[in-house]
């Protein structure tokens, strides 16, 4: 198996332009004259009219939809608006189209995934949204994300999403009424699958686990990388978090691990901890060794130094 | 309105020797590159609100450019009007670049077997000389799947030059059937 280095010493000499080297200036004529087209044939590009860019900008233009649908409950309709756009609003999600993107608001994150796939379904376009429960610092983020295409125009555009109160204002969960947002290209064709982070309701297993010790996570700034465990169940304690385990089998520096399960009464705590995972509210998973091991198996040696990520 | 065009100049001026190498690594003709090139930066004016600042916006561009160059090889590429010294320019870089005894060599067979995205993985390492976090910006992705997704291009690239009876030793690298 070749490392970096030898990539880069094979693949070198291919390189057309050699590896660290510059391509053109900007200063040439082609340069100039390409800045002056791209600037002068649209200096104020048709979709930039619009809120598109950005989730704040983009929040605002959503700010109608969350209103209506905070006195009202709309039932599913098909709406055209002036530009011959389709929207889709209901009581579990606004879909609206932005120009050449959809912006799709979720009213109701404990629907059934159905309701979603009718509203996509409605504006012509084949999405499957789960949104599942997760820890907080991964709510209103992208858990997984799955597009089957054949021949798409994805032209640098992409899938984002966030979270927005009534106002369209940025928002993280947990504040009030702070909702799910996903914006997309609408690019007809393909399939699309995106499994989007909500907020859990107590006691909620998450959907998969989060880093515990991040920010917003139970053991948020905690020390638990090449710990004992019997030092990161303290820690834990004085929170009030409950510990689970599972036992680390590495499969060496670089290639991964597996967890198999295993009870706390044999864990022993002068084991090794090498991750803290939030499973639910006030629950974490410390994923250890019986072994001391000099790397941490579940970061990639590039990712990791004493044994710890790097930030 | 200002600042964007403020902002855009100064990225476009920063970007562009990056952007244009990386074109020129990847297309067959000078035509394409200028039109992969010229793509690329009228996307990112379009969207230089969604650009980031700083060293980020050239990661940001090649992720952009990653796109457009897909599209192209799809034949969806946006023919643009030519720009005659663009082309000339983009040409220059392509006299004097590695002839047909790398392109054809067992090493640039085995790469050319590889699946588009695992080529793309393995050029941004060795020709734009990223590293995984940089990749991870560009591509929009975690820097646990560069890492994952980097293992396994390697992987494959290792089988296909083995394969293509290609030896890797730590020290040299020895065709096979090839004296030295």
């Amino acid at each position: 198996m070749i490392n970096d280095d030898r990539t880069t010493t094979l693949l070198g000499p291919l390189a057309r332009v050699a590896p660290g080297a510059r391509g053109l200036d900007a200063s040439t004529p082609g340069a100039g004259e390409l800045l002056d087209s791209i600037m002068t044939a649209a200096p104020v590009p048709a979709a930039a009219r619009r809120p598109r860019y950005g989730l704040r900008r983009l929040a605002v233009g959503l700010a109608a939809a969350a209103v209506l649908a905070g006195g009202i409950v709309v039932g599913p309709s098909l709406l055209e608006d002036g530009g011959g756009a389709t929207s889709y609003a209901s009581s579990e999600i606004d879909v609206r189209r932005e120009g050449d993107e959809y912006v799709a608001l979720i009213k109701d994150p404990y629907a059934d995934a159905g309701k979603y796939q009718k509203a996509f379904e409605a504006v012509g376009m084949n999405v499957e949204l789960l949104v599942v429960p997760v820890s907080p610092s991964r709510a209103g983020k992208v858990v997984e994300f799955g597009r089957e295409t054949t021949g798409d125009h994805e032209n640098g555009r992409e899938w984002t999403t966030g979270m927005v109160d009534a106002q369209g204002r940025d928002c993280r969960a947990g504040q009030g009424d702070c909702r799910l947002l996903l914006r997309f290209p609408a690019i007809e064709g393909g399939k699309t699958v995106v499994k989007l982070g909500r907020e859990a309701r107590p006691g909620e297993t998450y959907d998969s686990p989060g880093r515990a010790v991040k920010e917003g996570e139970d053991l948020a700034g905690a020390d638990v990388y090449a710990r004992k465990v019997s030092d990161v169940v303290a820690q834990a304690r004085e929170r009030g978090v409950s510990v689970e385990y599972g036992l680390l089998i590495p499969h060496g520096p670089d290639k991964g691990y597996h967890v198999d399960p295993i009870t706390p009464d044999r864990v022993g705590g002068d084991w090794t901890v090498w991750e803290a995972e939030s499973v639910k509210d006030g629950t974490v998973r410390l994923l250890v060794t019986r072994e001391r091991l000099d790397y941490n198996p579940v970061y990639g040696m590039d990712l990791q130094e004493n044994g710890r990520p790097k930030p | 309105m200002d600042d964007d065009r403020e902002a855009f100049e100064a990225v476009y001026r920063a970007a562009y020797p990056a952007i244009t190498a990386y074109a020129a690594r990847r297309c067959d003709s000078p035509q394409d590159a200028a039109d992969v090139v010229a793509e690329t930066f009228a996307i990112a004016w379009r969207r230089v609100r969604d650009m980031p600042a700083g060293d980020e916006a050239t990661l940001w561009l090649y992720g952009v450019a990653r796109n457009v160059l897909a599209n192209h090889r799809r034949g969806e590429g946006l023919r643009r009007a030519r720009n005659v010294a663009l082309d000339t320019e983009m040409a220059s870089l392509y006299a004097g670049a590695p002839d047909g005894t790398a392109e054809m060599s067992a090493i640039g067979q085995a790469f050319r077997s590889l699946s588009e995205d695992d080529r793309e993985l393995l050029s941004l390492v060795a020709w734009e000389g990223l590293d995984r976090e940089e990749i991870a910006t560009a591509l929009g992705v975690s820097r646990n799947a560069v890492r994952i997704r980097l293992y396994r291009a390697r992987r494959r690239f290792s089988q296909a030059l083995a394969q293509a009876g290609v030896h890797t030793t730590e020290s040299r690298l020895i065709p096979a059937g090839r004296s030295l």
